[in-house]
């Protein structure tokens, strides 16, 4: 089966890992996914805009429903070639819901725009699917779009680590999860040595920081960052993350609130177990649980003492070393890009 | 019934000025008739994106379904991304809530057709261009209409579109008036067929008195076209125009064609030479009977017969010396062909008024 994927792809952010991944996958099983669109400079992604090949459309949406590329007549062309019943929109990030306003973030900025984002959805498809166990509309199905692949792996040893934490991301509505780590590490910080946050918008305003955002879309404490002696570097490209984390003991998994609140899940929820690190889990237990399976559990950054959980993850990593196989183990039999094509496909075929 | 249509809100555009005739006919017949695009304060039409009382949406498709007319600086004002710039979400909206048998494509410069090439004029630059509108079309719906009487593709439907509105009639008076010829009209390939008239009128260039050009790009081929389309769409002989004394006159707003028109004893009606390969009418075909005016008409008599009445093919421009004697005599006697005129005038009165396209359009969408 041909799937064309229509997603505004940055390749330093949300699913260029994905994109990237779905395609090879796809490929080794006898299927092809390739991305509608005809950028001008090169890609690492095989783009066409040859819609009349295509088996299905899969409109994977996140900050924007636009298309990244095409002409006036794209939006026509997708729509009337690929009929309805083979046409899947999958709502990333949470915006295919009222507006939501929680803890300082928010999927709309106001009910009109929450609106318009439904209309969009539901004039593609009857069938939108959200990457969480829990969607909150009744015609949401799940689909964990985001997947885990097993050749990302790094082999697990936790000697002679530079840093003790590294967390890789870019701050968008962040600042409140990672102030509540560093605020949990800030006594044990001489056990944790070096930190490193890798991404934009922590040691100054992220190039996204205007003033119609709220401000806890970008909000930041460089002041904070260097009285703790966090190391803060530059953006790096997606396939550089896994690289960039195994550099430290731990690397905490963190959401902006909205995700923890609608238990979304994003790339990074399966980036981070493939690396040379101990992936830290800072969500509530029922939706480690739901997403990772017992062998979750213990990697749950705790609400009690969650400071002891830091230091234990220095006195034991061999322990962690052994719950992380089998994190692994677990991601590559239920997160596979493979079962997300199989999903996929039966999604489609239905 | 209501009809909604998709085109550019270009005011001044002909097949805009037909889709507020087909309005205004509408609300008469009991009918209503409205563009498919957010509303747009100062529009002189009637927008609408209440898909759900539409039995159909028409798609007026010409040449320029890529670019925004006018360039991009309408864009984000009258135009939003997405088809005539009616914004992507209504793009989606309107696939999604109006059923393929509810749609018609009216073609209107030919393009549902094969890569064709003919005098020099062309319909697509190649043939992957022409394979991508027909896969467009065939998308969208199965009832693509062309205007003309022969269509080249047995799929494909005759429905004239534009039409004739007697209330754009100005009595015919010859008495003192100011230009012997005038063509209303910008260059795009009809450089071949204007020079046909000319040369008519070369022999005869003192009995003819003044004569002009009014319209783009009849002083010099834009030099910001790149080759060959500059020559092949907008050749023009500046120095050739000079010597027989044509006066070349700036384009004019919509409302001023048909006035200007009258000031000329004769109009020339001359079509590109696809649109004769094709046998497609324009505006412009029923606009030149309504002028104070004798047409010219520069298209074979067989066509003219079938649009304009048999009466008509007495104003076919002849060939060769014919011609001359033809332009002469009707400059001579210019009330005798004003009966004519007439004629013409009451054959597209009762067959291609407004009202009449409008039945058959609605015929369309109740098949």
């Amino acid at each position: 089966m041909r799937l064309m994927f229509i997603h505004h792809v940055l390749e330093d952010r949300g699913s260029a890992q994905d994109m990237l991944r779905y395609a090879r996958v796809a490929q080794s099983m006898g299927h092809e996914v390739v991305l509608f669109g005809s950028p001008e400079s090169p890609s690492a992604f095989q783009y066409t805009t040859d819609v009349s090949s295509a088996d299905a459309a899969i409109f994977i949406f996140e900050f924007t429903t636009e298309l990244q590329y095409g002409d006036l007549l794209a939006w026509t062309r997708l729509l009337s070639q690929i009929p309805r019943s083979r046409r899947v929109v999958i709502d990333c990030d949470g915006k295919y819901n009222d507006a939501i306003q929680i803890t300082g973030d928010m999927n709309h900025a106001s009910t009109d725009l929450s609106r318009q984002w439904l209309e969009i959805c539901d004039s593609i498809s009857d069938t939108i699917l959200q990457p969480t166990y829990h969607p909150v509309r009744s015609n949401v199905k799940s689909f964990f779009f985001h997947g885990y692949d097993p050749s990302w792996e790094v082999p697990l040893d936790f000697d002679h680590k530079k840093f003790g934490m590294v967390y890789v991301g870019n701050n968008w509505f962040r600042w409140r999860s990672l102030c509540g780590v560093l605020g949990i590490l800030e006594p044990v910080l001489q056990r944790v040595g070096r930190i490193a946050i890798v991404g934009n918008g922590w040691d100054r305003p992220a190039p996204w920081a205007k003033p119609i955002l709220p401000e806890d879309a970008y909000y930041t404490d460089p002041e904070y960052l260097r009285r703790l002696g966090v190391e803060v570097l530059p953006p790096i490209h997606f396939e550089e993350v896994i690289g960039w984390m195994s550099r430290g003991l731990f690397s905490p998994v963190i959401y902006r609130p909205l995700f923890d609140h609608l238990s979304l899940v994003t790339c990074r929820s399966f980036e981070t177990p493939a690396a040379n690190t101990i992936p830290l889990l800072c969500q509530e237990q029922q939706f480690v649980s739901d997403v990772y399976g017992a062998a979750g559990l213990e990697l749950v950054l705790p609400r009690e003492r969650p400071e002891d959980k830091i230091l234990d993850l220095f006195e034991r990593p061999q322990h962690y070393m052994n719950v992380v196989r089998e994190l692994r183990h677990v991601l590559n039999q239920r997160y596979s890009y493979a079962v997300r094509i199989r999903e996929l496909v039966q999604i489609v075929g239905d | 019934m209501r009809l909604m249509f998709v085109y550019w809100r270009i005011g001044n555009a002909g097949s805009a000025q037909d889709i507020l005739q087909y309005a205004r006919v509408a609300k008469l017949l009991g009918h209503e008739v409205v563009m498919y695009a957010p509303d747009e304060p100062g529009s002189p039409f009637k927008c609408s994106l209440d898909l759900e009382s539409a039995d159909a949406v028409i798609f007026v498709f010409e040449w320029n379904l890529y670019l925004f007319p006018g360039g991009d600086k309408k864009k984000g004002g009258v135009y939003r991304d997405g088809l005539m710039g009616i914004g992507h979400l209504n793009v989606a909206k309107l696939f999604s809530r109006v059923p393929r048998n509810r749609r018609v494509i009216l073609d209107c410069d030919g393009m549902y057709n094969d890569a064709i090439r003919v005098g020099g004029d062309f319909n697509h630059l190649d043939a992957e261009a022409s394979r991508r509108r027909i896969e467009l079309c065939d998308s969208l719906s199965d009832k693509i209409f062309q205007p003309t009487y022969r269509p080249l593709r047995p799929n494909v439907r005759s429905f004239l579109f534009h039409a004739y509105d007697p209330a754009w009639e100005k009595p015919l008076e010859f008495d003192h008036k100011e230009y012997g010829l005038i063509y209303i009209g910008n260059n795009w390939f009809r450089w071949k067929a204007l020079h046909r008239v000319l040369r008519a009128i070369e022999p005869i260039r003192e009995q003819v008195g003044r004569a002009a050009l009014v319209g783009q790009d009849w002083a010099a081929m834009p030099w910001w076209v790149q080759p060959p389309l500059r020559e092949q769409a907008y050749f023009t002989d500046p120095d050739y125009l000079k010597r027989i004394r044509i006066e070349l006159r700036e384009p004019i707003p919509v409302e001023q064609v048909i006035p200007t028109m009258g000031t000329a004893v004769l109009n020339p009606v001359l079509i590109r030479p696809l649109f004769d390969h094709l046998g497609l009418v324009t505006c412009r075909t029923f606009e030149t009977p309504a002028a104070s005016t004798i047409p010219l008409f520069a298209q074979d008599a067989e066509y003219v017969g079938m649009i304009y009445g048999e009466r008509a093919t007495s104003l076919v421009l002849r060939d060769g010396e014919e011609a001359s004697e033809q332009i002469l005599d009707v400059l001579r006697r210019p009330q005798e062909y004003a009966r004519i005129v007439s004629d013409i005038r009451r054959h597209l009165s009762e067959k291609h008024s407004y009202a009449v396209r409008l039945q058959e359009l609605m015929g369309i969408v109740a098949e």
